[in-house]
């Protein structure tokens, strides 16, 4: 049928495997090589072997003497680490249910129903996404600790007894921690109900379900692997939340492992390597809870609601929609407008005791904290060296791994996907552990280059997300034609891929800036006399100082939201998913 | 031998005309699937060859690995005199290397750039000067219809204008091989038809060899010198439009080229090779009809017979059939009108048969009709072959 040129007819036998190794290589453009090999040893050094450093001290005694399973022994025996665990474990419950419930009913309000504002407050109700959950902490400790809480004397005044609030306790924990993490349930079931066709929910209400009926068999079951996944997501996040009880836990004497951990690191005797232990158990427990979530959802969520956004379809409630747009505004009222009022005029007023009086109001408060206060002064220099060198550098290398792992052949892609996805199941307080047990003893300890590779080694990820969805979403095709025009890989890579995905480089710059501005917990493990970033000053302030820890909480939730307007200008806001 | 005159007509048409490409021995296996397998045809320079067959019959991946955007397990591939891809000799050429033009099936028309930049690309990759590249930019621009639209960004363009786009971008670095892959399946009916009828003119003007993958049998036919259809990684058949529809090698071809009836038979008398014979249906075994054999065929062996629906004929009155015709009777069960034709079902025996009728017969369900079908237009496959 068809003729062959002779000179390809002695070709099969002869083929070595070194020429076809050799062409597999060549391949592969040698510059990804390379690339995948630096991103590699940085992803060894930042997160494998710390964490590979927690795994083997866990198993040693603190004298470094013996391999043993006595720290395993203890955490189970020790009365007050079993507290601990009880401890973390209901609070990680009680802040899932209240926040699941709370995001649910915020996305079932604004996208489900006919309740007015949602153009407003679609926005508002994910400003506790960006803030920092210790400066909530903070204020809401001015607002419900039980002598001078804003919110106990208005009910004082209105005629209560005596003050019904007290923020230092468990409920206070939960009742923080939920107010900040439910804007993640709300944005996982309000995608989802934007994803969902509007036919599905017509075909049975045509085929004649009622009203709830259709809620009940069509509009949940359909989010309900959007809420689970949102569900176990928070329970690993505040199994591992460290902030929060560390402001309203200790002064209650009420235990979490992250602040046992902090206590077991900080505190005279040191035992970095029953910390290790912790750290362990705790990875342990995230990394299943994660890997479920992770299965539902590639089960059923990508299958039934890829592709377009639809318009929702809108249900009329009635009267209802006053019942929905006064829980919305109870909520935005609880987790952005009271505690920035509070921090407001507490920072403007000289001594605070719980009393706002207008006329004795004076900056002095932000002129200590920026002159006076030499510890917020280095804090503020670090915290911008940290966040511009961080971002950069996490924004580089989340590109570069995002590039080989959606765009490259290179055998072994899938590997490095997962193994920089794993400081993305690892709670950043952990990290820093396993991060400052690596360095101790070297002259790295206590300096800002170890914050810079925790916080590095932690936010990456979330630079290669950002990414890795404009990357996605550019077509294969448009490099591939690039090639076959005559360009090579550098020069590909140049004129087409970074100018098409400039937008997910850039949004992925300014998350990390943020994620880095306001970390605390990573800091707190790592810092040292010299190396404070501004949080670790707002905390080293907080006690005593409530008018100046107020006025730097301002400061610093004015840089984070300033950094968030930039965000929301420049990006998609379906790109904004944490 | 047919080598030979490639080379030689590759001499004199250097520069203004294209290269001849030589594919030979090419296979690929996506994991347990073979793509490729064993694949060797070559593309004659200045025409249009057009690669055919259903989706994963391995079209694409042999264009990919001509390209050079694909490493194929095995095989070896030539451009002109030079060979870009052998995995014996471990040779691969990059494919920016490789000078050749190519036009994707989603246009990859840079959204980030203007219709000038998208167009003078490869000139600018290739090192031109600047005021060589606006003034070719231009000229290609017109070229395809497009004179003036080069500082238009190039993310507002209608399909065709994108389509036109891609294929300047294709030919402008004048390429020795432009690649099209499934290039006109984004349009709409009518636009596609448009373009085919361009896409010929402009082929004809600038004589690049091209090579061209599509599922769509009536644009390879349009379009192509010369046809390859595909399938399971393997050519099934290669000719000119014509004698592939008149003159199916095999099943595959005669069943994915044009709608045609399919009748399973029995040799009642063997054939001298490619001559008239005369097969029962196996269907209805009292039917008898002659048809041409493609290949020898002995008495008693299983065969397919293939008509074309637009080769029968309806008639009321009995005629007279001439020496190779059949007539047959037929009860119409279904008829469709569609404007240019009318698609009538009738049964014959125990089969149905699908017919493409002139639009002014005029026919009723149940109509007991003479169904006419000359034995030239009824080719005998061996059969069995699934």
């Amino acid at each position: 049928m068809t003729t062959v040129s002779a000179t390809n007819l002695q070709m099969p036998e002869e083929r070595s495997l070194i020429s076809r190794l050799a062409i597999r290589f060549s391949a592969q453009s040698r510059v990804e090589g390379l690339l995948f090999a630096l991103v590699l040893v940085i992803l060894l050094i930042s997160v494998v072997l710390p964490l590979g450093m927690l795994a083997l001290r866990s198993f040693q005694s603190e004298e470094l003497t013996a391999f043993t399973l006595a720290n395993y022994i203890e955490i189970v025996d020790n009365p007050r680490l079993l507290h601990g665990i009880v401890n973390s474990l209901l609070i990680a419950a009680g802040t899932t249910i209240l926040s699941v419930f709370l995001g649910v009913a915020l996305a079932w309000v604004n996208y489900r129903t006919n309740t007015p504002g949602t153009s407003i407050f679609s926005s508002l109700n994910l400003i506790p996404f960006f803030t920092p959950s210790f400066i909530g902490a903070i204020a809401w400790t001015l607002l419900a600790s039980q002598n001078q809480g804003l919110l106990n004397k208005a009910v004082i005044a209105l005629g209560a007894s005596g003050p019904i609030f007290n923020i230092y306790s468990p409920t206070g924990i939960i009742w923080v921690l939920s107010l900040f993490e439910a804007p993640l349930v709300y944005l996982f079931v309000s995608s989802a109900f934007r994803r969902m066709d509007p036919s599905l929910e017509e075909a049975a209400r045509i085929s004649g379900a009622g009203l709830f009926q259709t809620a009940a068999t069509v509009t949940l079951p359909m989010a309900l692997p959007s809420i689970l996944a949102a569900a176990l997501l928070i329970f690993v996040t505040v199994l591992g939340s460290f902030e929060v009880p560390l402001v309203l836990g200790i002064p209650a004497r009420f235990n979490v492992l992250t602040t046992e951990l902090y206590a077991m690191t900080s505190e005279y005797p040191v035992r970095y390597n029953m910390a290790a232990a912790m750290c362990v158990m705790l990875i342990v427990a995230a990394g299943l809870l994660l890997l479920i979530q992770r299965k539902l959802i590639l089960s059923r969520d990508f299958i039934t609601m890829t592709g377009k956004a639809y318009k929702p379809s809108r249900v009329d409630i009635g009267r209802g929609k006053y019942l929905g747009l006064a829980f919305n505004l109870v909520f935005v009222l609880s987790a952005v407008i009271l505690p920035i009022f509070a921090l407001l005029v507490t920072s403007l007023s000289p001594i605070w005791t719980g009393v706002i009086r207008p006329q004795t109001f004076t900056l002095a408060n932000y002129l200590y904290v920026l002159t006076d206060f030499d510890v917020m002064r280095r804090g503020l220099k670090n915290t911008i060296l940290l966040a511009i060198v961080g971002a950069t550098l996490g924004t580089i290398l989340g590109t570069i791994s995002a590039y080989l792992v959606f765009r490259s052949k290179m055998p072994g892609r899938v590997f490095l996907d997962v193994l920089s996805g794993i400081s993305l199941a690892v709670p950043g307080a952990i990290l820093a552990v396993g991060v400052a047990i690596f360095w101790l003893g070297t002259p790295v300890y206590g300096t800002l280059f170890i914050l810079l590779l925790a916080f590095v080694a932690r936010f990456t990820p979330y630079a290669q997300r950002s990414v890795a969805s404009s990357l996605i979403a550019v077509s294969g095709e448009f490099d591939e034609c690039s090639r076959v025009a005559g360009a090579t890989w550098w020069g590909t890579v140049y004129n087409i891929v970074l100018p098409l995905i400039k937008p997910g480089v850039v949004a992925a710059w300014l998350l990390l800036f943020i994620m880095i501005v306001r970390e605390l917990g990573m800091s707190l493990f790592l810092y040292k006399t010299g190396t404070e970033t501004t949080s670790v000053a707002i905390y080293l302030l907080m006690i005593g100082r409530p008018s100046a820890t107020a006025a730097a909480c301002i400061i610093q939730v004015v840089i984070v939201l300033s950094i968030v307007m930039i965000l929301r200008a420049t990006s998609r806001k379906d790109e904004l998913m944490l | 031998m047919y080598m030979d005159k490639c080379i030689n007509a590759h001499d004199t048409l250097i520069g203004s005309r294209g290269a001849p490409v030589s594919v030979a021995g090419l296979r690929k296996n996506f994991k347990k699937f073979a793509a490729l397998d064993d694949l060797s045809f070559d593309v004659k320079p200045g025409k249009i060859t057009a690669l055919l067959g259903p989706s994963g019959c391995g079209k694409t991946t042999a264009l990919r690995c001509i390209a050079g955007l694909e490493v194929p397990d095995d095989g070896e591939i030539k451009i002109g005199n030079t060979v870009v891809t052998s995995i014996s000799k471990g040779t691969l050429l990059p494919p920016n290397k490789r000078n050749l033009g190519m036009v994707f099936q989603s246009y990859a028309i840079w959204p980030h750039m203007t219709v000038g930049q998208n167009v003078g690309y490869p000139l600018k990759v290739r090192g031109r000067k600047g005021s060589d590249i606006e003034r070719q930019v231009e000229e290609t621009l017109s070229l395809v219809g497009l004179g003036g639209y080069s500082t238009r960004p190039a993310g507002k363009l209608s399909g065709g204008q994108q389509q036109r786009v891609a294929l300047a971008r294709a030919i402008i670095a004048r390429p020795s091989v432009i690649l099209f892959d499934e290039p006109l399946s984004n349009l709409d009916a009518k636009l596609r038809a448009r373009m085919r009828f361009e896409l010929l003119r402009l082929q004809r003007e600038v004589g690049i060899t091209s090579v061209f993958v599509t599922h769509d049998q009536a644009e390879a036919m349009a379009i192509a010198d010369e046809l390859i259809v595909m399938n399971r990684g393997r050519i099934e058949q290669r000719g000119d439009a014509r004698s592939i529809y008149m003159e199916p090698a095999s099943e595959f071809v005669a069943d994915f080229i044009g709608v045609s009836n399919a009748l399973e038979a029995i040799v009642v008398q063997s054939s001298s090779e490619a001559g008239i014979t005369t097969v029962r249906l196996s269907d209805n075994p009292d039917i008898t009809i002659k048809s041409r054999a493609r290949c020898k065929l002995i008495e008693g062996q299983r065969c397919q017979a293939f008509v074309r629906p637009e080769s029968l004929r309806l008639s009321s009155a009995q005629t007279t059939p001439a020496y190779d015709d059949n007539i047959l009777e037929v009860t119409v069960l279904a008829t469709q009108y569609l404007g240019n034709t009318i698609e009538v079902e009738v049964r014959l025996g125990n089969s149905e048969l699908r017919l493409a009728l002139e639009p002014h017969h005029h026919l009723a369900q149940g109509d007991r009709l003479h169904l006419r079908m000359a034995a030239h237009d009824c080719i005998l496959l061996e059969g069995a072959s699934r």
